[in-house]
């Protein structure tokens, strides 16, 4: 109880730094924990590799931005419309491909990961192409405007929601599904669980996630660009969420801090940071295969048992 | 349930910690402090990376010759430069971050994208900014109090390329290529929409696959469209570099005409001999004295990539207007730096035609107004050569 | 659509097919022998480029060539064992195998960008530059020839490899049946380490046949991988004869559909295409049991 306590008091703190910089950082953080939480769900409690995500990202940012900018909707309608289209999306191109296992499934959200960035690109009367579109209106709470210090407070409840509504679903009897239809699909099967259905669910719950973190970072940033989309994001948040520990959620979200912030401070090129979590990755497969979080717990555990040790002496 | 409560409070617990991190480290700078600070962003690694060093790497070379004499009224100048990873977003937040180190100055060393990027945010925070090389039209025009610019616009160059094409040819077939960057489509947008408003007629609208080992296809294309006129655009040399030579193994003769972003050595590097006869759309003069001066001092001092490109010009006028604002203004506070810009009245400037002046007003923040100031340079044994005549 | 556009359409489809048939084949080797997906392939036909760029201003051209496919196959077996061979011998999970994977990747690529630059530089290819011209529509480089000649090769000495010797023989054996391989005395690490190298030297000969058309760069590599990887998936990875089928047909669908429809949406078309087999037939295009 203190823990949480304690760690509410923190996370409270940017709410009161004057920088603006400051505030960015969280806000970016918030919703790339969004992104690597929901990644870490289907990829390791689901089981299937999903390259997509950035693309569903994309899509739940462009929505309601396009909207909003365009077509003078209020940016909280398009919360509902941006996570309910991408899930639309996510169900009509996953009812095919949860067939496929494996490389096959990559090799397919590759693909469309692809296709939606330049589909993106290429529609420049609706998305404005590579410029994109800037002076997006903000969102408003009772005449006043959410920016800075406020909207951190949204992104952290945003965030809060998704770890929650994770976590639920883990302890939950469709969970328990999702892990058996990734551990022993057939033995699944047999049991009466509609594997198509349930690995189809994880699928789209990991894809409306993305579409409220795209959400939070457009009504943030107020701009959209066609980086968005890049697989390559995917890639970096893939190597959060390995370097955190695939799996456990501790792990994930210091991975997810480690190679967000550290970059910042640090003041490398990208190149030479992208190069250092390569090298990064390489250490952690050789001697922390449970990635940072895992070898934090594996710390915390010989520690306890140490004092447990030494207590009974 | 035990769960739940861990991952609610690792998540928060993460998040405060960066916050206390982050008050504790970037100490805010005082106003008392000696040195005055200019901020650059732009791209270190991708694809905008070749200009970027090059533009960085004037203005620290303007900076420590600035600073070896005293700097401005006794006060060093700090530079400070981050990556925005050709990201317009990514800029913004690096806008805030120079702003969190005191900068009384923002360069834009970047793509225009990054700069429309960061100019947003900058003009929020009243920080006055601008580009030596962003092209975008958007950029200065509607004015923007905050933004100044140098370099010549898209319109300008596209009225320019138009002009010559007329010129040149009394029936302009005019055939589009791009690559598959963001560049690419910007530009060749731009030019599609510029050439089509003055009704010229566009027989092809060509792209390059990215990484592809063989263009000859498009090359066919545009040539079985009777173009007489080929302009190629984008951000990847080597695509558009196998354009040019596919180009030329056809057997098409028509003209290919490109943009200042074509003079990058791997181009010429790449195209070898097929580049011969390439003309480029350029804002700098190579024959004027003032030009080889600044272009002599980069070479001795950081190379030889900096010949014949020129394009590090830009750069360098662009830090020594800023510096001389500075001066003017007495301070480095920030509106007073803005209006020491927007006073800047026959400034002396080595880009653009012989005897070129710069004069800001509170009506227009661009140096190029016509499209007669733009030169063509044409190719020559796999450099960028001297400059031809206008068609 | 004359005959003389089919041609050239042939041609140049064939030419790019090739190399993705190549860089699918380099990938197929190693994951048909050890069932690992190294996603490092594109980067080691890179270095074999840049190698050669490196290498040619002071050697002859043929060592040059041999030195820059051997570096660059060294780097691939040096990987294998400094990383595989001992998560394998740990039994880590394929997730850990995957991590390391992409470690790999990535240090093999900005490694790259940090000793040797951020620029592009041409390599010169083992024939003439100049175009052959057949009645002046169908155009064809040496380089083209060179490129047809290798792949052929290179497929045949794979299969032939794999049916007739002791060691190809006991790759395709690891592949079926890991642990029943082992029983009759194949040594898995052995079969590995061979695997690697085997598709070190095809993507190493893929780079030397790429570069000279593109660029030798540090960032060259990411395309032939990545299609490279899609077109043995999509080919079919129950024989080498797949990646062929696969890497041809991607080629010709890229350079046909640029010719014929529109080449602002020949990528795009590929792809949709490519995702269409896949829900057709999902084991890819050659399935186990054709026999070519």
């Amino acid at each position: 109880m203190r823990w949480t306590v304690g760690a509410l008091l923190l996370a409270l703190f940017p709410v009161f730094v004057r920088e603006p910089y400051y505030i960015t950082l969280c806000v970016n953080l918030a919703v790339t924990l969004i992104l690597t939480l929901s990644l870490n769900f289907v990829v390791g409690t689901s089981g299937q590799w999903s390259f997509a995500h950035a693309a569903f990202f994309g899509m739940g940012a462009y929505v309601p931005g396009v909207l909003a900018s365009r077509f003078g909707l209020d940016g909280w309608l398009g919360l509902p419309l941006s996570v309910v289209s991408t899930s639309v999306l996510a169900t009509v191109v996953g009812l095919p491909i949860v067939r496929l296992r494996g490389y096959y499934l990559a090799v397919c959200t590759l693909a469309l990961g692809f296709l939606a960035e330049i589909i993106v690109r290429q529609a420049v009367d609706l998305t404005g192409g590579g410029y994109g579109i800037q002076q997006i209106p903000p969102l408003f709470i009772a005449g006043y405007r959410l920016q800075g210090g406020s909207y951190y407070l949204l992104a952290l409840a945003a965030l809060l929601i998704s770890s929650l509504l994770l976590d639920n679903i883990k302890g939950s009897t469709l969970g328990h599904a999702i892990v058996a239809t990734r551990d022993n699909p057939i033995a699944a099967g047999s049991c009466g669980i509609n594997v198509g259905r349930v690995k189809l669910t994880a699928f789209v719950i990991t894809a409306g996630l993305a579409a409220l973190a795209g959400w939070v970072h457009t009504f943030y940033y107020l701009a959209l660009n066609p980086s968005l989309l890049a697989s390559d994001l995917t890639f970096l948040w893939y190597f959060m969420v390995f370097i955190g520990g695939l799996g456990s959620v501790p792990g994930v979200v210091i991975g997810t801090a480690l190679l967000s912030i550290a970059p910042e401070f640090l003041g490398m090129a990208t190149h030479n940071q992208v190069l250092a979590f390569g090298l990064l990755m390489l250490g952690v497969a050789l001697f922390a295969p449970r990635g940072i979080g895992g070898a934090v717990t594996g710390l915390l555990q010989t520690g306890r048992f140490l004092a447990a040790e030494r207590s009974t002496k | 349930m035990q769960e739940m409560r861990r991952t609610a409070a690792a998540v928060l617990g993460l998040l405060g910690m960066l916050a206390v991190v982050a008050v504790v480290s970037i100490p805010a700078q005082s106003q008392q402090g000696k040195p005055i600070v200019i901020g650059a962003h732009g791209d270190q690694a991708k694809q905008a990376s070749y200009y970027t060093l090059l533009y960085k790497d004037t203005i620290e070379v303007f900076i420590d010759e600035l600073n070896a004499s005293g700097g401005i009224g006794d006060r060093p100048i700090k530079f400070i430069f981050e990556d925005d990873e050709n990201n317009p977003v990514t800029a913004a937040s690096r806008v805030e971050k120079l702003a969190a180190q005191g900068a009384s100055y923002i360069i834009s060393i970047g793509s225009s994208a990054t700069g429309i990027g960061a100019q947003a945010k900058a003009d929020e925070m009243k920080i006055p900014h601008g580009s030596p090389t962003n092209t975008a039209v958007r950029l200065s025009q509607p004015l923007r109090n905050y933004y100044f610019r140098l370099s010549i616009t898209d319109d300008l160059i596209s009225e320019a390329m138009l002009r010559f094409i007329k010129k040149k040819f009394s029936e302009p077939r005019v055939a589009v290529i791009r690559d598959a960057t963001e560049t690419g489509f910007l530009i060749s947008d731009t030019q599609i929409k510029a050439l089509k408003d003055a009704g010229v007629n566009v027989v092809a609208i060509e792209q390059i696959t990215p990484g592809s080992a063989d263009v000859t296809a498009q090359a066919l294309r545009i040539k079985e469209a009777n173009a007489n006129v080929v302009l190629p655009s984008g951000g990847s040399i080597p695509d558009l570099a196998n354009y040019v030579k596919a180009h030329k193994a056809v057997g098409n003769r028509a003209l290919m005409l490109g943009n200042y972003l074509f003079t990058t050595a791997s181009f010429g590097r790449l195209t070898g001999n097929a580049s011969d006869g390439f003309i480029f759309v350029d804002s700098v003069y190579p024959e004027r004295p003032e030009v080889t001066a600044i272009e002599s001092k980069l070479v001795a001092k950081k190379g030889d990539r900096f010949r014949n490109n020129l394009s590090e010009v830009h750069a360098w006028e662009y830090i020594r207007l800023i510096t001389d604002a500075i001066k003017r203004a007495g301070s480095d506070e920030r509106e007073a730096i803005r209006n020491a810009m927007e006073g800047t009245k026959d400034w002396p400037v080595a880009i653009g035609p012989p005897g070129m002046t710069l004069s800001y007003s509170p009506t227009s923040h661009d140096l190029f107004k016509q499209p007669e100031q733009a030169v063509f340079r044409e190719y020559r044994n796999g450099q960028p050569g001297p400059s031809v005549p206008a068609g | 659509m004359t005959l003389q556009s089919i041609l050239q359409v042939l041609v140049s489809g064939l030419q790019v097919g090739c190399i993705y048939a190549l860089m699918a084949l380099s990938f197929y080797v190693i994951q048909s022998a050890t069932g690992i997906l190294n996603f490092a392939q594109g980067e080691w036909a890179m270095i074999s480029a840049v190698l050669g760029v490196v290498f040619l201003p002071f050697v002859p051209y043929p060592i040059a060539i041999a030195a820059a496919i051997a570096g660059a196959t060294g780097l691939a077996i040096l990987s294998e064992r400094l990383f595989i061979r001992r998560l394998e011998s740990r039994n880590a999970p394929l997730v850990t195998v995957i991590l390391s994977l992409l470690g790999i990747m990535i240090v093999a690529r900005y490694g790259t960008a940090l000793l040797f630059g951020q620029e592009e530089y041409p390599l010169p290819g083992p024939a003439r530059s100049e175009i052959i011209e057949f009645g002046g529509e169908l155009y064809l480089l040496p380089q083209t020839l060179v490129i047809y000649a290798t792949t052929v090769a290179v497929f045949a000495a794979v299969e032939l490899h794999m049916r007739r010797t002791k060691l190809g023989r006991s790759l395709r054996v690891a592949a079926i049946d890991p642990i029943g391989a082992q029983l009759i005395g194949v040594d898995l690490n052995r079969v590995r380490a061979f695997a690697f190298g085997l598709g070190g030297v095809i993507a190493a000969v893929a780079g030397w046949l790429y570069a000279p058309l593109y660029a030798a760069g540090y960032m060259i590599g990411v395309v032939p991988g990545v299609k490279g990887f899609i077109v043995m998936v999509i080919g079919g990875m129950a024989s080498p004869l797949g990646s062929l089928v696969g890497g041809i047909t991607l080629g010709l669908i890229e350079v046909a559909a640029a010719r014929y429809l529109s080449s602002l949406y020949s990528e795009a078309l590929a792809f949709v295409v490519l995702m269409g087999v896949l829900f057709v037939r999902p084991e890819g295009l050659i399935a186990a049991g054709t026999r070519s």
